[in-house]
């Protein structure tokens, strides 16, 4: 883990439930949503993220953190001496790990990386819920996705009947 | 599980546990991410807001836009075929073949007119009367058999067919083609038809835009101009009227010169409207045919056959970026076909590549038959899949490869 240097600018964000959360602004930058804010000149001191607690922010810096481009001194020497492929192999375990979560924080997650606008993470935190969905049945995909099947039941024939090359 | 409770709202949380809980916009943007049409349609029978969701017209546009349609059906002289089990299109192919009339009968008069073309479910027709052969003068009609919809085209004007046709240096009746152009709009309705003249000395081209309804010369070319003259100049047109293969990437199409020697590809930028060409691998290395495919970025990709010692294999090669000289053709990946067998490059989309194998010789009394297995090739995963068999009688009729969405994700094309 990249330690803090000297001329690395750092900012503070903060969760609606009072935690403050000291990062580089470069790896804040992983969030379009807070580039804007800097790139704008609205986050002089602290900035507030709205509708995301402390537990689900402190996973999203754990995953920017990991997935900030190196750069620099540090940076360089990593790249001579590890391939990108390699580097590449290595975030995607890192990726599998930090995705191995229960279905609200993954949903929370998802909310978290749409409204930062952190496409990496969205990507990962999506791709669970579309390989279930891929990969199963209808009763399966209402019970992993905790979806109650509010049809009627003529309603739910209806769309069966309709849709039945959709259930082979 | 069909329960007969009466419907519930759902109740409202501090933090969201499941996806019905998540804003639509959130879950609208995960279901753009389901790989193929029927995972879209079985989550929409989850629950009711899911069904919403999906139905709504706007969603579904922004999906077709991210997928590429499923190849459904095959035409060929003998009418449509569809891919059956275990193909994985078999189950939305014959969803297709159940909703779509696909024998043209909303059509006036449609026993006399002639498949032309196919294209992004749209279906280019002429009525060719006593001609044998595809002329400008012909009257030509756009058909989407999904929604029974059609469209009959004004005919060519006759000062603008004037114009092109009495060129000082050609004295001569031009071979035509006509086919279907994709036209670069947001409407899913939009499209254009091509019709190019292969004059011996030149190509010339009109084009029809459903936008303006009307016909346009748009470019000529003589022959020497382009790279498939170089070195002499020719007098016969580099391209075949019953052998050449025409196929489109990346808003250009690609014609395959069928002269000997020839490793150039012809090339029409449909947006720009401009005439060029492109090199090819070494001839040696897709002897037997070839196709142009979309192969991601931007990217050409190209299929040849290979035989060495009675194998056949599949080349892939792609190019560099676009037609840039510099870029050359790299293999990418060669997948054995058969042994023993024929393959044959029947059609090609930008997405799917179509071959026919010819199956071992049998008797029936003591006649030869031949079964034709077609197989589809994916170009994005290149996964091999087989479509159908049939009796391979017309094994050298022109093929052409029939995509859409299934029909409850479809649009009307017209």
């Amino acid at each position: 883990m990249a330690t803090r240097e000297a001329g690395k600018k750092m900012i503070m964000l903060k969760s609606p439930d009072g935690m403050e959360f000291e990062v580089e602004e470069a790896v804040a930058m992983e969030s379009q949503t807070i580039r804007k804010m800097i790139e704008d000149d609205c986050a002089d001191t602290a900035i507030l993220i709205p509708n995301i607690n402390s537990k689900i922010l402190s996973r999203v810096i754990e995953y920017c953190n990991k997935h900030v481009p190196t750069t620099g001194a540090t940076g360089a020497a990593a790249s001579d001496t590890v391939a990108p492929a390699a580097l590449a192999e290595d975030l995607k375990i890192w990726d599998a790990e930090f995705i191995k979560v229960n279905r609200a924080t993954r949903f929370n997650l998802i909310q978290a990386a749409s409204y930062l606008n952190i496409k990496g993470l969205l990507d990962l935190t999506s791709q669970t819920t579309i390989d279930t969905i891929s990969d199963n049945s209808l009763e399966e995909i209402r019970s992993f996705l905790s979806t109650k099947n509010d049809y009627l039941p003529e309603e739910e024939q209806t769309i069966r009947r309709e849709n039945q090359w959709a259930f082979q | 599980m069909a329960t007969s409770k009466p419907r519930r709202s759902s109740r409202t949380r501090r933090t969201a546990t499941t996806l019905a809980e998540i804003p639509d916009h959130l879950v609208a943007e995960i279901f753009l991410r389901l790989p193929a049409a029927e995972d879209l349609v079985r989550a929409s029978a989850a629950c009711v807001s899911f069904r919403r969701l999906v139905t709504d017209k706007s969603f579904l546009r922004h999906f077709r836009r991210l997928h590429d349609p499923p190849l459904l059906a095959f035409f060929d002289r003998n009418g449509f075929h569809h891919p059956l089990p275990p193909h994985p299109f078999a189950p939305a192919a014959s969803a297709l073949a159940d909703a779509a009339d696909l024998s043209f009968s909303f059509f006036p008069n449609h026993g006399r007119w002639s498949v032309q073309d196919i294209r992004e479910g749209r279906i280019l027709l002429l009525r060719p009367g006593a001609a044998k052969q595809p002329q400008v003068s012909m009257e030509a009609a756009v058909c989407d058999p999904l929604h029974r919809k059609y469209v009959l085209l004004p005919p060519v004007p006759d000062d603008l067919a004037a114009s092109m046709m009495h060129h000082p240096a050609t004295a001569h009746t031009p071979w035509c083609e006509a086919f279907l152009v994709p036209l670069d709009e947001e409407a899913e309705t939009a499209f254009g038809v091509m019709w190019m003249l292969h004059f011996t000395t030149r190509l010339a081209v009109f084009v029809y835009s459903s936008t303006t309804r009307q016909w346009q010369a748009v470019a000529s070319k003589e022959w020497n101009e382009l790279l498939l003259g170089k070195g002499k100049s020719t007098m016969v047109s580099p391209i075949d009227r019953d052998f050449y293969g025409r196929y489109y990437a990346y808003g250009c199409f690609y014609w395959e010169s069928t002269m000997m020697g020839k490793k150039d590809l012809l090339v029409f930028d449909t947006r720009r409207m401009e005439f060029s060409s492109c090199d090819l691998p070494p001839k040696e290395l897709c002897p037997l045919g070839l196709a142009i495919v979309e192969a991601g970025e931007a990217r050409l990709g190209l299929f040849g056959i290979h035989v060495e010692a009675g194998k056949f294999d599949l080349c892939y090669y792609i190019k560099g970026n676009k037609c840039e000289s510099s870029s050359q053709w790299q293999l990418e990946k060669t997948i054995p076909i058969c042994s023993g067998c024929w393959p044959d490059i029947k059609a090609a989309t930008g997405r799917y590549l179509l071959l026919g194998k010819f199956g071992p010789m049998r008797f029936v009394n003591s006649t030869a038959h031949e079964d034709l297995e077609y197989i589809s090739v994916d170009v994005k995963t290149l996964q091999l899949a087989r479509v159908c068999t049939k009796s391979s009688g017309f094994a050298f009729s022109k093929t052409w490869i029939y995509t859409n969405f299934p029909p409850s994700l479809s649009s009307p094309k017209i």
